[in-house]
């Protein structure tokens, strides 16, 4: 009877720290127990666990399980966050539930971003090709000017619109998926913006495998994903080297794709928060939508895959992602 | 050349009539899909600028019914961001290009001016000349001085999908994908050494190229005026 009373208190005692870590971030339920550590650790050291009510979720713990009190963030394949939390003796995988406020708030948000996207986008279609004919008319330099600068102005709202649409169109459901050259992929991309690069002075290369690597994919959420990071990249990563390089690297299971700049470095917080949608970088305020990360986001989240961020050899930011490799 | 314009709202029909017209095409536009099938069945334009989304029959439906016609006529397809893809992709009567709104004015007629390249060629035995070299893309031959230049089956192929892209880089990735297609098991050394070899039977100089060039750390493209 004493016995049962002691291990009843000890139970509780031992509770209390985990209980405090839970309550202080929200509600969270735990999702399922993992066993620790090394069987959890597969040779490139991540932490995967197909079973249970989301399909895969990846932890990166190249450094480690996380120690007690500290969390590794990841997301499995539908949106959820996931959390590996580390506690007594190993770490727990917990998934964090949906925010109700904030999930009607993207709710109404993806509704109204569909709705002015489509509403917008035809008039502003309108407005481009009539200024475009202006532009070819016999008129004085200041109404060159202002029709200059309204298609400029003009440029930047399609950006946004059609970032917008995306967006929206994500949280929908992606693409249907398709089985791709990796290599194709980050090629294309890349030739989508050597003109913004040579505008910008600046050296925009891609190194792909020589090999045949497949993955499985939404193509052109893919594409739109990598068109974004090479864009930032271009955009807020060039620094003095003005360098930035696209690398697709494969082994027997798994491909990655990095962007790496020669920009002032980012942390993972800078990248938290920049990943919110239409949080845009410090001191941006002439373009971009504030959704192109959020928008990469969205797709890797997609693809059951994350952004990961570390420093470049030399200077700079890699951010890369790591999708399946289709069998050869 | 004649095209038609097959696009419901007036506000873009008034400006890609204009557009075209500036560009020396020869232009009509239609609003319905029906008004339009009529005059191209009647009229058969050199190509048909045909938005996706139209009031009585789709885009989709529109590109089908020129696909049953007798002679073939070059459909562009104009498709918003919000156009279902799958249903593009899945779609049995394949236009001949797709043109993303919102539409790039300079873009669109660039697009429209390959596919006729593409088209002609491929209808008229259309010829290209690099430099002092002929490539005829019809009887799949290269002449120089009225001698055929002898060429593989894929270097010829990866010389014609260039010619039909000029000014556009491609990586050798892609230029597998699209040439040796995207089941082939090789690798993109076959490309280098196909490309190495068209350079030297093309170029006049294969260590200066004119015609085939390299972007460094990225891929290969083709200017069909020569570029130092």
């Amino acid at each position: 009877m004493t016995l049962a009373l002691l291990v009843t208190v000890w139970l509780l005692l031992a509770a209390v720290p985990f209980a405090w870590w839970l309550t202080t971030r929200r509600r969270v339920d735990v999702w399922r127990s993992l066993p620790v550590p090394a069987a959890l650790l597969d040779a490139d050291r991540r932490v995967r666990d197909q079973a249970g009510p989301v399909s895969e979720v990846t932890f990166d713990v190249s450094a480690g399980l996380p120690a007690r009190g500290h969390v590794i963030r990841g997301r499995s394949s539908d949106g959820t966050p996931i959390a590996l939390a580390g506690v007594r003796g190993g770490a727990l995988a917990v998934a964090l539930p949906r925010d109700p406020v904030a999930d009607r708030r993207d709710h109404v948000l993806a509704e109204l971003g569909s709705r002015l996207a489509h509403d917008i986008n035809t008039p502003l279609d309108a407005l481009r090709g009539h200024l475009d004919l202006i532009a070819h008319e016999p008129i004085s330099d200041p109404a060159r000017d202002s029709v200059r600068t309204c298609q400029r102005e003009l440029a930047r709202l399609q950006t946004t619109a059609q970032d917008l649409l995306a967006f929206t169109r994500l949280r929908a459901g992606g693409g249907r998926r398709v089985q791709h050259l990796a290599g194709a992929l980050a090629e294309e991309a890349v030739a989508a913006l050597l003109d913004r690069a040579d505008a910008l002075g600046a050296t925009l290369t891609v190194d792909v495998p020589s090999e045949r690597v497949v993955v499985d994919v939404a193509e052109g959420d893919l594409l739109r994903a990598l068109r974004n990071l090479v864009g930032n990249a271009l955009t807020h990563g060039l620094g003095e080297r003005r360098d930035v390089q696209v690398t697709v690297s494969a082994d027997t299971d798994t491909v990655t794709f990095a962007v790496a700049d020669s920009g002032p470095g980012l942390t993972s917080d800078d990248l938290a928060r920049l990943s919110q949608p239409l949080v845009r970088g410090d001191g941006v305020t002439t373009t971009g939508s504030g959704l192109g990360l959020a928008i990469v986001n969205e797709v890797l989240a997609a693809h059951g895959s994350a952004l990961d961020v570390a420093p470049r050899d030399g200077g700079g930011t890699v951010l890369s992602f790591v999708l399946p490799r289709v069998a050869p | 050349m004649r095209v038609v314009v097959v696009e419901d709202k007036p506000a873009l029909r008034s400006y890609l009539v204009p557009l075209l017209e500036r560009d020396g095409f020869d232009v009509e536009a239609f609003g319905t899909g029906s008004e339009a099938l009529a005059a191209i069945r009647d009229r058969r334009p050199d190509v048909v600028l045909l938005d996706v989304g139209l009031p009585d029959l789709s885009g989709l439906d529109v590109c089908r019914e020129i696909r049953r016609l007798p002679e073939y006529v070059p459909v562009v397809m104009l498709t918003g961001l919000d156009s279902a893809e799958d249903e593009l992709r899945g779609f049995d009567a394949k236009a001949d290009d797709y043109v993303t709104k919102p539409v790039v004015p300079e873009l669109l007629v660039a697009r429209i001016r390959a596919l006729l390249r593409r088209t002609s060629a491929a209808r008229d035995g259309h010829v290209v000349a690099l430099g002092s070299v002929e490539v005829d893309l019809r009887a799949r031959e290269a002449r120089r001085d009225g001698a055929p230049i002898p060429l593989g089956a894929k270097e010829f192929a990866l010389l014609a999908f260039l010619i039909e892209h000029p000014g556009q880089v491609f990586g050798k990735t892609q230029l597998l994908n699209h040439v040796w297609g995207p089941d082939y098991d090789g690798d993109t050394h076959a490309v280098e050494s196909r490309m190495s070899r068209l350079r030297v039977a093309i170029e006049d100089n294969p260590n200066q190229p004119a015609h085939l060039h390299s972007r460094r750390g990225v891929g290969y493209y083709l200017t069909l005026e020569p570029k130092p």
